[in-house]
C-alpha cells in the first residue's frame, strides 16, 4: 500500500521536475526585473544576480518621477478604454448587420472586414500617418483613437459575428412578431448574447493596444502625450544603462496588467480559450 | 409563440419548400430594411475604409511606383520593384534567410513545446493554477517591458546570464549575446520562444479540455497508457488544434516585428534582420516607399493565401467530422 504510493509519486518525479525546470527557465525574467528594481545602480554593476544587499525603493521613486508615470497611466487609460468601448459598439453594431442582412452583400462585407485581421498594419503606417495628418490629428489623442479603433473592429467582427450567428431564428421571429424594432432587437438580444465575445474582444485586443508602441510614437509627438510604452521607451533612452531606474520602470508599467491577468485570470483565459476555439 | 406560427397557414405550405421558408427568409434576413443594414454597418465600414483600407490601397498603389519619401514626385515603373525583389538583393535574401530560421523555431520547436507542456498541465496538479500563470505571464506584458528586460539580461557585462555562467565556473561562455555575430539571431529567437509560448498552451489547453474523459478512459482499459495514448488518442484528436497553432505561428514568424524593432534594429550587421524589420528599414528609414510597399504587398498576399488554405482546411475538418 505504502510502497504503492511511493511508486506512484516516484513515477511522477520527472514529470513535475521537468515542470519546476520549465517553470523556473519561465519566471526568471521576471525574477530579475523585481530583484533588480529594488537595487540601486551601483549594486545592479557588482551583484547583477543575486538577491539585493540593500533593499532600496529609491528606483521606484525616481522613476515614477522623471518618467512621469502618472501622466502615462492616464494617457495609455484613456486610449486603451475609450478605443475598445467605441470599437466594441462599432463592431457590434456591424456583426449584427450583417448576421441580419443574410444576402450576397452581406457576406461579401464580413469577409471584405475580417480579411483585415490578416493586414499587418506596422506596414501601412505612412499612409496612415498621412491620412492622420490631412485630418490634422497628428498630436490628438483622435488621431491614435482611431486608428486603433478601426484595428480593432476586423478581429471584433469576426468574434461578434460568429457569437451572434448562434442566436436561434426562433427568438427573432418572435421579437419581430412582437414587434421589436430593428436596433431595438440589437440591445435588446444581440449584444447581450455576444458578451463572451465581448470579453475575449478586449482581452486580446485590448492588450495589443495597452502595449502598442508605434502608433503613439509615430503620432503624438508632444512629451505630456506619451503612453506607457512610448514614455518607457524615451525613458530608457535617457537612462542607458541605470538597470535599477529601468527595471523598476518595467516593473511599475507591467504590474497592473500582471495584477488583473492574476486576480481574473480565470476570466482571461477562458476568454483566450473561446478566441483560440472560434 | 412558435406553436401559433407552426398553425399559420402562410408557415405550413412553405415549409414544404426547404431551405428556407419565405416568411422565415423575409423575417430573418430582412431584404426589407437594407437601409438599416447600411445605417448598421457604417460606422465600421467608413473607419475601416477610412484607417485602413485606404492605407493598404495606397500602399499596394505604391508598390508600382518609385515613390521615394512622403511628398516627392513619383513615377509609374510598373513591376520593377517586384523584379528587383525576385532577382534578390542581398540584404533581402539575407532577411528572408533569418526569418526561415526564425519561423523554424516558433512553427516547430515552440509548437512541440508548448504541446508537451499543455498535456502535462491538463492533468489535475498539485499547483496547477501557479504553472498556469507562470507559462501564460508572458502574454500580457508589453513587448518594451519583455525587450527591456531581456536586454538587460543579455548586457555583456553586467548581464545576468553572462554573470550566472562565471558564477558557475563557466566563464568561458560568456557572450554578447547581441553582438555575436553568429548568435544573436538565437537570443531574439529565445526572448520570442519565451513570449510566445503561453498563448499556444493556452490553444493546446482548450483542444485538450475537448476530448472526451470516456475516451482516454477507454483507451486506458484496452491497455494504451502514457505515450501511447498520446500517440494514438491524444494526438489523432487534436489535429484540429496543432493545424490552428501552426497557421498562427507561421503568420506570426512573417509577421515578427517587436523583438527586433526594439532590442537589435536589426544588427550587427544585418544578422537579425527579418522580413518585416527589413520593409520598415526599407521604407522608413531609407525612404525606398515604392520598393517596400512591394515588399509588403508580397508578404499580404501569402498572409492572406494561408488564411485561406486554413479556411478551407477547417470546412474540410468539419465536413469529415459531419460524415463520419
Amino acid at each position: 500500500m505504502n510502497r504503492r504510493a511511493v511508486l506512484r509519486l516516484a513515477r511522477r518525479l520527472p514529470v513535475n521536475l521537468l515542470l519546476v525546470v520549465l517553470s523556473v527557465l519561465m519566471i526568471y525574467p521576471l525574477v530579475i526585473v523585481v530583484l533588480t528594481a529594488f537595487k540601486s545602480n551601483n549594486e545592479v554593476l557588482l551583484n547583477p544576480t543575486g538577491l539585493p544587499i540593500d533593499w532600496t525603493f529609491e528606483n521606484f521613486i525616481t522613476s515614477w518621477v522623471e518618467a512621469d508615470f502618472a501622466n502615462l497611466f492616464a494617457n495609455s487609460i484613456l486610449l486603451t478604454v475609450v478605443s475598445m468601448t467605441v470599437a466594441t459598439l462599432i463592431a457590434a453594431l456591424a456583426s449584427y448587420a450583417i448576421v441580419r442582412h443574410v444576402t450576397r452583400v452581406g457576406s461579401w462585407t464580413y469577409l471584405i472586414i475580417a480579411a483585415g485581421i490578416f493586414l499587418p498594419m506596422q506596414l501601412a503606417l505612412v499612409p496612415q500617418f498621412r491620412v492622420v495628418r490631412e485630418l490634422g490629428l497628428i498630436n490628438s489623442y483622435l488621431g491614435v483613437i482611431l486608428i486603433y479603433i478601426a484595428g480593432a473592429i476586423p478581429f471584433g467582427v469576426f468574434l461578434m459575428a460568429a457569437f451572434m450567428k448562434q442566436v436561434p431564428k426562433e427568438i427573432v421571429e418572435a421579437a419581430i412578431i412582437d414587434g421589436t424594432g430593428y436596433f431595438q432587437l440589437f440591445r435588446t438580444i444581440f449584444l447581450p448574447l455576444a458578451r463572451p465575445a465581448i470579453a475575449t474582444f478586449w482581452v486580446l485586443q485590448g492588450v495589443g493596444i495597452w502595449n502598442d508602441y508605434l502608433v503613439p510614437q509615430l503620432l503624438l509627438t508632444d512629451p505630456t502625450k506619451r503612453t506607457l510604452t512610448t514614455g518607457v521607451l524615451y525613458f530608457k533612452a535617457q537612462y542607458l544603462a541605470d538597470w535599477g531606474n529601468i527595471m523598476a520602470a518595467v516593473l511599475i508599467m507591467s504590474l497592473p496588467v500582471l495584477l488583473i491577468f492574476i486576480f481574473a485570470q480565470r476570466y482571461f483565459v477562458s476568454g483566450l480559450y473561446a478566441g483560440a476555439v472560434k | 409563440m412558435t406553436a401559433t406560427r407552426i398553425e399559420d397557414p402562410r408557415v405550413v405550405p412553405a415549409a414544404e419548400q426547404p431551405p428556407l421558408s419565405p416568411l422565415k427568409r423575409r423575417v430573418w434576413s430582412d431584404r426589407s430594411s437594407s437601409g438599416k443594414f447600411w445605417i448598421a454597418i457604417s460606422p465600421a465600414l467608413l473607419l475601416y475604409g477610412i484607417f485602413t483600407v485606404y492605407p493598404m490601397l495606397q500602399v499596394v498603389f505604391a508598390s508600382f511606383t518609385d515613390a521615394q519619401g512622403f511628398n516627392r514626385p513619383f513615377d509609374f515603373i510598373g513591376l520593377d520593384n517586384f523584379v528587383r525583389i525576385f532577382e534578390g538583393d542581398a540584404v533581402l535574401t539575407q532577411a528572408i534567410g533569418n526569418t526561415a530560421i526564425y519561423a523554424f523555431f516558433k512553427v516547430i520547436v515552440q509548437t512541440i513545446l508548448a504541446f508537451l507542456i499543455a498535456v502535462l498541465l491538463h492533468r489535475q496538479l498539485l499547483l496547477g493554477n501557479i504553472y498556469r500563470a507562470i507559462f501564460f505571464a508572458p502574454i500580457v506584458i508589453s513587448p518594451v517591458a519583455i525587450v527591456f528586460t531581456w536586454s538587460f539580461m543579455y548586457d555583456p557585462t553586467s548581464g545576468t546570464i553572462n554573470e550566472l555562467l562565471r558564477g558557475v565556473g563557466l566563464g568561458a561562455l560568456a557572450q554578447d549575446w547581441l553582438g555575436n555575430y553568429d548568435l544573436a539571431l538565437y537570443s531574439v529567437i529565445l526572448v520570442d520562444l519565451w513570449s510566445g509560448l503561453g498563448f499556444n498552451i493556452v490553444i493546446f489547453l482548450a483542444g485538450l479540455s475537448t476530448i472526451p474523459g470516456e475516451i482516454l478512459e477507454a483507451a486506458r482499459v484496452d491497455g494504451a497508457k502514457g505515450w501511447k495514448s498520446l500517440r494514438f488518442i491524444t494526438i489523432p484528436l487534436m489535429v484540429p488544434s496543432i493545424g490552428l497553432v501552426l497557421v498562427l505561428s507561421i503568420n506570426g514568424a512573417l509577421r515578427a516585428f517587436d523583438t527586433v524593432y526594439l532590442m537589435t534594429r536589426g544588427g550587427p550587421g544585418n544578422q537579425t534582420q527579418l522580413y518585416m524589420t527589413q520593409v520598415f528599414q526599407e521604407g522608413l528609414v531609407r525612404n525606398n516607399f515604392g520598393y517596400a510597399s512591394a515588399l509588403a504587398v508580397l508578404v499580404i498576399v501569402i498572409l492572406i493565401a494561408i488564411a485561406a488554405t486554413q479556411n478551407k482546411l477547417n470546412g474540410k475538418i468539419a465536413e469529415n467530422e459531419e460524415t463520419r
